[in-house]
């Protein structure tokens, strides 16, 4: 049955007739349920029949019941959203129309998100690589750019050296430092590894004007750009040059940038591997979502980039902070194609602190706002429906800080001013808004659960929020506004310490739900009227704000990153040999760029300071590096590395980071999203957060 | 010459006429109806006759319409109230037991209570020693000085201070008349001849405020025409009767020993005592002496057969009769086409917009002052009437009254049903010439000074009754400060005749069974004002009780419709089936087996072996059962139990259902059960304003109640003091109260049905709204044709992009 149902479904294709018939009694169907009013009980019934559909859909795996699950959870929120405008919405004084119309903006713009967010994945093209053509003479020579301004050389070296190991013939592959730190090291290196060291006389544009000024230099067909820090595994140009190969309309190439090191939430919340972060939806769902609608955008690094196109659109676009985006639209206008190559192949460092982490993020927002208003992707010319939608998206998105701060201190207008802001009783809110909440997070846990943890997403957004709103404000009113900020990578965060800047409006907010769930509880005792359903309705959801609030104070409490260079776990089979001459045939369990780690078995003592050469085996190549016992530990001997000349150094970048594999199994222990897990672990996560902070502030701890 | 002599004599015979019909009736102006309305019909005077013609009317204030004390505030403060004096009757004294108290502040000299008869003042009371101030007075009225209709105002002379000013609306300034105040009226009944051309007087008057009681007299065999020609008479009287309520005691071949009667007679000679000389002549009608009663008058109604006694009723009670003298023959009888539904001429008409000018009369659709009393438009709608969201009635109000000459200080406030709806602010006069615009100066010349509004707006269907009432009430503040002029003593307000309210859109459909639906209104019954869809079932053995309970509900149905029953058809249980496309109202024992043959099976309560039985009694959860309108308490569970229990199956029982031949159709059995009768049920429902707020679909009775006459009872006992009557009137109604509560037990033992037809569209978001599994399976499927369709053009599109194109 199960099997013939899927094989009509594959095999059988609606005639376009009938695709029209259907759609128009669906469509009325679902108006018709959209707008067919209940009172409590009666709805009460509807969401949960809805509801109990729905974790019925949830466990099945073929991907119909994530269209069905969509379906249902789009009708759900637009019945909810039909109601919410038609019949809780009651205009008493200007002060409660301001706050209610607050509210229900912020509701307009979730939902919009919701509808846009489902368009975007509503089928994620996960797409294998293409096959090379035998003949290497048939293949495209490539420039590697790698831009740098102010990173120090210790990071920019591993990716020069990860560059140089990319496999492809020599002769096609020349490789690009474009410095405009101007910096003599950064010469000497080049000089001395044998690549081309490209300087401008000015610094105009950043980034993107680096790259421009680096164009007519060079003279490559594909242009790879990758940032300093993101080193590329020797098989990147083969696995992603076929697309160009197959499709001469293709431009832009664009592959995840992998994160070794954990981002500072991740850090701070010791998340790190076990909860997805937000560059993990973008790249592992969202971008493969925009590639399906020939939306996937140019995300700075770890791209290629047609060279003659690129100079049609006059090079990487300028006008904007986020010149990435902003380039692949004026690509995409142009009617030429974008590929996303969701394996990951270049490795690179995430944001070291909040702040910089906030202002990363401020820095996109800006930029997305100044491309929305000065190139709209809603009215360009020549995108397509769905690349509308898609850009759309990846700009809105960017403006959900004064939304997300409504959320969390709209239930205050009822506590501490009696406003009824939604005005319909406590419990018919509930029954129409329960469905909708329920229904739209089950559906995006199916959606997103392998890259994105339900209520996570609200954490990083609540830390962001109050300093996304000004910059994306400011940049819708003038774009011209504001200036370009580098994020600053391979920091160290020394010791612990409570970012005050980034937490102040987070405390701010925290105390005011605080007291207004204080304010709650004593109208509770008082006996308030007969609002009493009102008032739990309120305490409910300041309570859930005040969760979101710590585990997001949480975030802001820097916990220390002790070791220069990130370990990476790496389980391989190896040799070590002893200065004394013992062999050991042992497993790798972490390694960085200063050393790496081995198992122990039992009864073999070595000395820490003692010589030792480790012989590891990958891809039936071996390593072979040189250094020194620094500890030994029951279980494990932590080696560190000897002075490495450049070859050594390219061995070991290449061991350590430009494996082809070297990325691919971080993600596989990692549990998928269950919903009341990951609610549990955010209140988890927030009482801890509070008690660290109260801790910190109170006893300086 | 002799015919100038035959004018003359002409002219001088009806001077006569005239000189005649005024000593008769005291003096006859135009009727007004907003004077008796104010008696309502719970509040019934105590009336006592004896056999020489003098009655003693005992009237409480509140009685008269003063549902509160008489406040009087400011420095003219007046409060009226309203009484009427029946046609044959004169008043040979009366006389006012005022209970009063006002403020200790009041000046001597110069403050003063005055009383008004009719504009004339009757009493004035200067405040001072010899009128403290509290305690009683009694005051005589003029009986000359009294009309057809009367009013006695009260009137507050006030002030504080004899400086030159002061606030006329000064707090100090207040003084009240009990409602409790009781006015005595000795009237004496006039032995006059009758004549048909003014019927329905004497035997109903409009201007008594009491309950029409008359009684009916049957000769000879009582066949179920005659029954129905009863039935349509006593719907002609109830139209009249009104408010009041009527009842018609039954008799067979014997008169009342006093008073009025009317006597159905076939054929040409009757068995009725006292009448037995007689000899009728046909299809007529007549109007006797009651040879019992010096003062009482008898309405003949007669035909050659039952077929033709109808015929007679039927032209009686439709006015196809020459009606003049004392015996007026039917000449013919042309029946009107059939009612249409909701056409009965007291509805509000559905099918289109009605104007304000056919609810009410015009003189009543203005005011005069800034502190009247509100305008009010009364009208009755279909119970029917769907009330779900935002279905109701728009209303066009236009408006025209006297500017104000204070911004601000005028509003016209709107109520509907004592609901609060709007308030509006009145025009401000253009005073200062020289500040109006060039507009302004413009329009004055070809448009009146008069400020007229006009506005629309909506009244939810949830505010609707089946008497409905609007109120308009001009307001003027007064100026604050000393030395202000009264505010608006020269004010005119006026609602225009042309307003609109417009209920045509609003669909006829309805739950039912609803006894309380047709105890306020006789619906379903009354869709078709003459009852062309209704028919009455009686046993076999038509009994008085059975009768009397007909003829009272015809009543009240021909008061709810203003139209007479003509077309309602009576007959036996046996031939019920007949009658399977009709609303059937079954009357009688319930323990009578000929009459519920048929429909035992689908009634809820029945009679089984003596023993009153509900059916399928598992079915009934108490917790979930309504009592009185609400959800039932264990106290009001318990309670129930109880009375069931203690009534011994002595009960009268009201029940409705589904017809089962036709659905949609409803059965609604007005029954008794033991020694319970029939005839107290049917009082129960005219009488009892607390059937109308049910909506069960059985009720049991253990006895009839009747407010106003317990409460008359209860003032008859009064031998005491005033003040220890005012108490026991008090208490009397407490225990009234109580007793009603005590005495009725309702149940929801039915299932329920629609009655009434929804526009498809309504109908359907209707249903769907209270079938959440339906509009699952409607979601389920809309879902599953937009995931098919979008994952089929998915699929497609993923795969040519894939194939690495853009689309």
């Amino acid at each position: 049955m199960k099997a013939i149902f899927s094989t009509f479904l594959e095999a059988y294709v609606f005639p376009s007739w009938l695709k029209v018939v259907l759609s128009a009694t669906a469509f009325f169907m679902m108006v018709f349920v959209v707008t067919v009013p209940m009172d409590l009980e009666k709805q009460a019934w509807f969401g949960f029949f809805v509801y109990c559909l729905a974790l019925m859909l949830k466990g099945r795996s073929h991907r119909i019941f994530t269209f069905l699950m969509i379906a249902l959870s789009i009708l759900v929120s637009t019945r909810y959203m039909y109601w919410r405008l038609t019949e809780s919405v009651d205009f008493e004084s200007y002060f409660q129309i301001f706050m209610a119309s607050g509210l229900l903006l912020a509701e307009l713009y979730a939902f919009m998100t919701l509808l846009l967010g489902y368009f975007q994945t509503i089928w994620p093209l996960n797409r294998m690589p293409v096959k090379l053509p035998e003949n290497k003479k048939d293949w495209p020579t490539v420039d590697i750019y790698i831009p740098s301004y102010n990173e120090p050389l210790k990071v920019v070296r591993p990716t020069v050296l990860g560059a140089m190991a990319l496999d492809w013939p020599k002769e096609k592959l020349n490789i690009f430092v474009l410095d405009d730190g101007r910096r003599e090291e950064f010469a000497d290196f080049c000089a001395e590894v044998g690549i081309t060291h490209i300087t401008r006389t000015d610094n105009n544009h950043a980034k993107a004007g680096n790259i421009n000024a680096a164009l007519p230099q060079t003279n490559g067909d594909i242009i790879a750009i990758f940032d300093c820090d993101h080193i590329p595994v020797t098989t990147f140009l083969k696995l992603n040059m076929g697309f160009f190969l197959e499709d001469e309309k293709l431009a832009l190439v664009q592959t995840p940038h992998h994160f070794y090191s954990p981002d500072p939430f991740e850090r701070n919340l010791k998340t790190f591997r076990k909860v997805p972060n937000e560059g993990e939806l973008f790249y592992g769902l969202l971008q493969s979502g925009n590639d399906f609608w020939n939306a996937a955008f140019f995300c700075g690094s770890c791209a290629l980039i047609r060279r003659d196109m690129l100079l049609e659109v006059g090079g990487i676009a300028v006008e904007t902070v986020t010149e990435d985006a902003h380039t692949a639209l004026k690509l995409h206008a142009l009617g030429y194609h974008s590929v996303f190559c969701a394996i990951a192949q270049a490795g690179g460092l995430a944001t070291e602190s909040v702040s910089a982490h906030v202002g990363q993020r401020i820095r996109w927002g800006r930029g997305m706002a100044q491309i929305f208003r000065t190139d709209n992707p809603l009215f360009k010319r020549g995108l397509k429906i769905g690349q509308r939608l898609c850009y759309f998206n990846g700009m809105a998105h960017f403006f959900y800080g004064l939304p997300r701060i409504v959320f969390l201190t709209a239930p205050l207008a009822y506590l501490f001013l009696d406003l009824h802001i939604i005005t319909t009783s406590a419990l018919m809110i509930a029954a129409f808004v329960l469905p909708h909440l329920a229904l739209s997070t089950l559906t995006n846990s199916r959606l997103q659960g392998h890259v994105r943890h339900s209520f996570w997403a609200e954490v990083y957004e609540t830390v962001m929020s109050p300093f996304l709103l000004a910059p994306t404000t400011v940049a819708l009113i003038n774009p011209k506004l504001g200036k370009f900020n580098v994020t600053e990578k391979g920091g160290l965060v020394e010791k612990e310490y409570f970012d005050g800047a980034i937490a102040k409006p987070l405390l701010i907010m925290f105390i005011l739900d605080f007291v207004g769930l204080i304010v709650g509880f004593v109208r509770m005792l008082l006996g308030d009227g007969s609002n009493t359903d009102t008032l739990v309705l309120n305490i409910i959801w300041t309570v859930y704000n005040l969760i979101i609030i710590s585990a997001s104070l949480g975030v802001c409490m820097e916990t220390r990153q002790q070791r220069e260079s990130h370990r990476i776990p790496i389980a391989m089979r190896g040799m070590l040999r002893f200065d004394n001459g013992r062999t050991v045939k042992t497993r790798s369990i972490d390694m960085s760029e200063g050393g790496l780690s081995f198992e122990r078995g039992s009864g073999c003592d070595v000395a820490p300071g003692s010589g030792v050469t480790v012989v590891l085996f990958s891809n039936e190549q071996e390593y072979v590096f040189e250094g020194e016992i620094a500890n030994v530990f029951k279980d494990r001997y932590c080696i560190s590395f000897n002075d490495m000349d450049i070859e050594a150094e390219k061995e070991m970048v290449g061991f350590l980071f430009c494996r082809p594999n070297s990325w691919k199994t971080w993600a596989d222990e990692r549990e998928a999203d269950k919903p009341m897990q990951s609610l549990l672990d955010v209140i988890y996560k927030g009482v801890e957060g509070t008690k660290k902070i109260t801790m910190s502030t109170l006893f300086g701890r | 010459m002799i015919s100038m002599l035959l004018e003359l004599k002409e002219k001088y015979f009806k001077v006569c006429v005239h000189v005649a019909i005024l000593l008769l009736s005291i003096v006859v102006t135009i009727p007004q109806t907003g004077y008796a309305a104010s008696l309502k019909k719970d509040q019934i005077a105590k009336v006592s006759v004896n056999k020489a013609g003098a009655v003693k009317r005992v009237y409480t204030l509140e009685m008269l319409g003063a549902k509160e004390d008489l406040h009087l505030y400011g420095v003219d403060g007046r409060r009226k109230v309203h009484f009427g004096i029946r046609n044959d009757e004169v008043v040979t004294s009366a006389q006012l037991d005022l209970e009063y108290s006002y403020s200790p502040a009041l000046l001597n000299r110069i403050s003063q209570i005055n009383v008004l008869l009719n504009g004339y003042t009757v009493a004035s009371y200067p405040v001072g020693k010899k009128f403290p101030s509290e305690g009683s007075l009694k005051i005589s009225l003029n009986p000359y000085m009294m009309d057809e209709y009367n009013t006695i105002t009260f009137q507050l002379i006030g002030h504080y201070t004899i400086e030159e000013c002061e606030y006329p609306n000064h707090t100090s300034l207040w003084g009240v008349i009990s409602k409790r105040s009781i006015l005595t009226m000795k009237t004496q009944k006039i032995n006059f001849k009758a004549d048909l051309e003014h019927l329905p007087e004497p035997f109903f008057d409009k201007r008594d405020g009491s309950q029409l009681i008359l009684p009916v007299v049957f000769s000879g065999n009582v066949s179920l025409n005659s029954i129905k020609a009863a039935g349509i008479v006593a719907s002609w009287f109830g139209k009249y009767a009104d408010y009041r309520g009527a009842k018609f005691p039954v008799l067979f071949d014997s008169l009342p020993k006093r008073g009025n009667a009317v006597v159905l007679v076939s054929g040409k000679t009757s068995a009725i005592q006292g009448v037995e000389s007689m000899s009728f002549d046909g299809a007529t009608i007549s109007i006797r002496p009651n040879p019992n009663d010096p003062f009482g008058h008898l309405l003949f109604v007669t035909g050659q057969d039952d077929e033709d006694l109808l015929k007679t009723a039927t032209a009686l009670a439709l006015g196809q009769v020459m009606l003049s003298g004392i015996s007026s023959r039917v000449l013919s009888l042309e029946m009107p086409p059939v009612r249409r539904a909701y056409d009965a001429p007291r509805w509000l008409p559905s099918d289109r917009a009605a104007t304000f000018g056919e609810l009410t009369e015009q003189g009543l659709l203005q005011v005069e002052g800034g502190r009247a009393d509100s305008i009010r438009v009364k009208f009755r709608y279909p119970p029917d009437l769907f009330s779900w969201r935002d279905a109701g009635a728009d209303v066009y109000l236009k408006h025209r009254y006297s500017a104000t000459s204070i911004e601000g200080n005028g509003r016209l406030n709107i109520s509907f049903n004592k609901n609060f709806m709007k308030s509006q602010a009145l025009k401000v006069a253009a005073m200062d010439k020289s500040k109006a615009d060039w507009w302004e100066k413009t329009s004055e010349k070809w448009l009146d000074q008069d400020a007229f509004s006009e506005e629309n707006f909506n009244i939810p269907s949830a505010w609707f009754g089946f008497n409905n009432q609007f109120e308009f009430q001009y307001y003027l503040e007064g100026a604050v400060g000393k030395c202000q002029e009264v505010p608006g003593r020269y004010f005119r307000g006026a609602i225009s005749p042309d307003s609109t309210i417009d209920v045509s859109d609003v669909p006829h459909f309805t739950k039912m069974p609803n006894i309380g639906m047709f105890s306020k209104s006789g619906y379903p019954f009354t869709k078709q004002a003459d009852l062309s869809e209704t028919a009455v079932i009686f046993p076999d053995e038509v009994d008085a009780d059975s009768i009397y309970a007909f003829l009272e509900l015809m009543a009240m149905m021909g008061n709810s419709t203003g139209y007479p029953v003509i077309r309602v058809a009576v007959d036996h249980g046996a031939a019920i089936a007949k009658y399977d496309d009709r609303d059937l109202l079954v009357i009688g024992s319930l323990a009578s087996a000929s009459l519920f043959k048929h429909l035992s099976s689908d009634m809820p309560v029945q009679m089984n072996a003596g023993r009153l039985q509900m059916n399928d009694m598992s079915s009934v959860d108490f917790s979930e059962k309504i009592f009185f309108g609400k959800q039932a308490r264990d106290d009001e569970i318990e309670r129930g139990g109880k009375l069931l229990f203690e009534s011994g199956g002595n009960l009268g029982v009201i029940t409705s259902f589904e017809s089962p031949w036709k659905s949609g159709r409803s059965v609604v059995v007005v029954a008794a059960s033991g020694n319970k009768s029939v005839k107290s049920v049917a009082d129960s429902i005219v009488g009892n304003s607390n059937l109308d707020a049910v909506y069960g679909d059985t009720v049991f009775l253990k006895s009839a109640i009747n407010k106003g006459e317990a409460q008359a009872i209860k003032i008859n006992k009064r031998k005491t003091t005033k003040q220890q009557a005012h108490r026991q009137v008090v208490y009397s109604e407490r225990v009234l109260l109580k007793e009603q509560y005590d005495n009725i037990v309702l149940f929801n033992f039915s299932d329920e049905y629609y009655a009434g037809e929804l526009p498809f569209w309504t109908w359907l978001f209707w249903w769907f709204s209270n079938s959440p599994w339906a509009l699952f399976i409607v979601s389920l499927i809309a879902v599953t044709l937009v995931g098919l369709v979008a994952y089929t053009l998915m699929r497609s599109r993923a795969k040519r992009r894939l194939a690495g194109k853009s689309e």
